[in-house]
C-alpha cells in the first residue's frame, strides 16, 4: 500500500520527465493541490519546461533535455511546488451539456435500469440531477474523467468492449461518468448522447472542458439532438 | 507542386516529430515511428527535421510527382523502382516529372520513410502535420492515404535547391538521378533487437523472478501491435501486489504491465494517461529501434540508468550532428568537383 500522503514526491519518468506525485485518492483536496501546482507552471514557466499532463493525483512534467538539466530543473519543480500552497486556485467553471437520453442513443440504459432494479425514468433523473467535477482530461482527445456519480448508478464496465462507441456517447463505468468524443471502441454502459463536440482540433484549447469544472447535464428531445448536433452522427 | 498517390500501400501516413503541448487535453503526441530514419531522410534533401514525411508500414506506396522532385527513401529495405529501375536508398534522388516511384513490401525493417525535398506541406493540426487515425485529424484528412490523394510539396530550402541542381546536371533522359554513394546513418535490422529500459515507477512491484525474466528471456512483438503500442509476448510478468493504479501520465517509451502479464510498449500514438503499472521507460536513443520492427520481431531488454540513458541520447544527437556535417562537406566536395568537370 501507498503511505499516507505527506507532501509531493518527484519520481523519474524517462529521460525528459518527472512524476510529480500530489496524494494517493481521487478527491477534490488532492484536485486542489495539483490546480494551484499547475497555475504555478502557467504563471512562471520553469525553464526548458516542454509541457505538463495533469491526471488524478499526479502531474508528469516533460521537459527538454537540451535545454535544462535533469536535477536542474527538479530544482525548479521544487520551488514551484513550495510557492503554489499558498495560491488560491480559480473559480470553477460551469458548464451544461445537454444529453439526450431517448433511443437509439440510450444503448444501455435498459440494462443499467434493469441491474440496480430502477425505472429507466430514475436513473436519468439521477444521472442529470447530480452535478459533476472533471477531475481530469485523458484516455482519448477531449474524454472527461468526472467524479460525482450518484452510488446507485455504479455499474460494471461490459466484460468485453464494444468495437465502436458513437462520438457523443455517454456513459458509465463503475463510479464514474464520462463522455466519448470520438468513436472509438470501449466498455462504458452507454445511456445518452450528447449533441455537442468535446474534442474540437481546430482550436487553440481542443478540449471543451477543462479540469476543474462543474458539469451539469440536460436532458434534452430526440428533435433538439438532430437540430442542434455539432458533428455528423 | 503536388504528390499523387498512384496506390497508397498498407498504411501511408503523414507523419513529422509530433506535437507538443497538447497531452493535457489527451491528445498524443504521435509522430514518426522510427523519428531516426525520418530526419534521416528530411536532412538527406537539405529539410529541417520538423517538415513532414511520408511513414509507410509494410507494402509501400505509388507515388507520382508534377514536376521533378528531390526525395529520399531511408528505414526499412523495401524494393523501389522507378520506370523499372531500382532506386537506391539513403541518398538524395532527383525523380523526374510523371515518373512512378514504386515501393514494395520491405524485406528488411518494417517502416519506409519518403521525404521531398520542402516537406509534404499539409495544413499543421495543434502545432504539427502528423496524423493521427483514430480522432481523424492531422496529415492529410486525418486519415491514411488513399489511391487518388493529391499532396501538397513545399519549397525546397537553399541546400535543397543546391543539392537538386547538382543532380539536375545530366540531361533529363533518366528516371531519376542519384550520386553514387549512399549516406547511411541509422541501422535499419527489423527482425530483432536489443532495447535498454530505464525502471518506472513501479518497477518495484516485480517479483524477483520477474525482474530476472524480463532481461533473460526475449520477447515476441505480438500481432495486435500498431502505432499506439507493442504487445510483447513471450515470457510473462508477475507482480508481487495485483492491482490497476489511479490513471497516471504515459508517454511513447513507457513499458506497461496489464494483469494478463505480457508488457505493452506504448509507441507514438499512445494514449496521454494509463492505469497500468509502468515497469520501465525504453531509452531515447532506442526508441526509433522499436518502430522498425516488424511483427514477429524479437526484442531482448536490458536495463540501463537514466544518467547513461540520456548520456547516450548526446553521443548520438552529436554522431547525428557529425553526420550532417559530413554531408554537407559531401556536397560541397561533390560540387567542386563535378565544377572542375565543366
Amino acid at each position: 500500500m501507498d503511505p499516507p500522503f505527506d507532501r509531493p514526491t518527484l519520481t523519474c519518468l524517462g529521460e525528459s520527465a518527472w512524476l510529480v506525485t500530489w496524494g494517493h485518492s481521487i478527491d477534490r483536496e488532492t484536485f486542489a493541490r495539483i490546480a494551484r501546482f499547475t497555475q504555478t507552471l502557467d504563471a512562471d514557466p520553469p525553464r526548458g519546461l516542454v509541457e505538463y499532463v495533469p491526471a488524478f493525483t499526479t502531474v508528469g512534467v516533460y521537459f527538454d533535455p537540451e535545454t535544462t538539466g535533469a536535477d536542474a530543473f527538479a530544482g525548479d519543480l521544487e520551488r514551484r511546488i513550495a510557492r503554489s500552497a499558498a495560491l488560491f486556485p480559480p473559480p470553477p467553471r460551469e458548464v451544461r451539456i445537454p444529453v439526450c437520453y431517448e433511443d437509439p442513443f440510450a444503448i444501455d440504459l435498459a440494462f443499467v435500469a434493469q441491474y440496480h432494479g430502477r425505472t429507466r425514468d430514475d436513473v436519468v433523473a439521477r444521472h442529470h440531477r447530480a452535478e459533476y467535477f472533471v477531475h481530469m482530461i485523458g484516455f482519448v482527445p477531449g474524454f472527461p474523467y468526472l467524479g460525482g456519480l450518484d452510488t446507485a448508478l455504479a455499474t460494471p464496465r461490459h466484460a468485453s468492449p464494444r468495437l465502436r462507441v458513437p462520438i457523443g456517447s455517454v456513459g458509465i463505468a463503475d463510479h464514474q461518468t464520462g463522455i466519448y468524443p470520438i468513436d472509438i471502441p470501449g466498455g462504458w454502459r452507454i445511456i445518452g448522447r450528447t449533441p455537442l463536440r468535446l474534442f474540437r482540433p481546430e482550436e487553440r484549447e481542443p478540449a471543451l472542458l477543462r479540469p476543474g469544472d462543474v458539469v451539469r447535464f440536460e436532458p434534452i428531445p430526440a428533435s433538439e439532438f438532430h437540430a442542434t448536433c455539432e458533428y455528423s452522427a | 507542386m503536388n504528390a499523387h498517390v498512384v496506390r497508397a500501400g498498407l498504411l501511408t501516413t503523414v507523419q513529422d516529430l509530433g506535437r507538443t503541448g497538447n497531452q493535457r487535453w489527451g491528445v498524443p503526441v504521435g509522430g514518426a515511428m522510427d523519428a531516426a530514419s525520418h530526419r534521416l531522410a528530411n536532412r538527406l534533401v537539405g529539410n529541417g527535421d520538423r517538415c513532414a514525411t511520408l511513414e509507410c508500414t509494410g507494402l509501400g506506396p505509388v507515388l507520382v510527382f508534377e514536376r521533378d522532385a528531390l526525395i529520399a527513401l531511408t528505414g526499412a529495405r523495401p524494393a523501389v523502382t522507378a520506370a523499372h529501375r531500382a532506386v537506391p536508398m539513403d541518398r538524395p534522388i532527383l525523380l523526374r516529372a510523371g515518373v512512378h516511384l514504386a515501393c514494395g513490401a520491405p524485406w528488411f525493417g518494417f517502416r519506409t520513410y519518403v521525404a521531398v525535398g520542402g516537406g509534404i506541406d499539409v495544413p499543421p493540426v495543434l502545432g504539427s502535420r502528423s496524423t493521427y487515425v483514430p480522432a481523424s485529424f492531422g496529415g492529410h484528412e486525418g486519415r491514411a492515404l488513399r489511391a487518388g490523394d493529391a499532396l501538397p510539396v513545399g519549397p525546397l530550402s537553399p541546400l535543397g535547391a543546391s543539392i537538386r541542381r547538382l543532380l539536375d546536371r545530366s540531361s533529363n533522359a533518366n528516371p531519376f538521378e542519384a550520386p553514387p554513394w549512399s549516406a547511411a546513418h541509422a541501422e535499419t535490422r527489423g527482425d530483432r533487437a536489443t532495447i535498454r529500459l530505464i525502471r518506472g515507477p513501479e518497477w518495484h512491484r516485480l517479483t524477483a523472478g520477474s525482474t530476472e525474466r524480463i532481461t533473460a528471456e526475449p520477447f515476441w512483438i505480438g500481432p495486435d501491435s500498431n502505432r499506439m503500442g507493442c504487445r510483447l509476448l513471450g515470457p510473462r510478468l508477475e507482480l508481487v501486489d495485483r492491482g490497476e493504479l489511479i490513471s497516471q501520465p504515459v508517454c511513447p517509451g513507457t513499458v506497461q504491465l496489464p494483469p494478463g502479464g505480457s508488457p505493452i510498449l506504448l509507441t507514438s500514438d499512445c494514449a496521454t494517461t494509463g492505469g497500468y503499472p509502468r515497469i520501465g521507460f525504453v531509452a531515447r536513443v532506442d526508441l526509433p529501434r522499436v518502430g522498425r520492427l516488424r511483427l514477429g520481431a524479437s526484442v531482448r531488454f536490458q536495463w540501463i540508468s537514466v544518467e547513461e540513458a540520456r548520456a547516450e541520447t548526446r553521443r548520438w544527437e552529436a554522431s547525428f550532428a557529425r553526420w550532417t556535417c559530413c554531408y554537407r562537406e559531401k556536397i560541397s566536395g561533390w560540387r567542386c568537383a563535378t565544377d572542375d568537370d565543366e
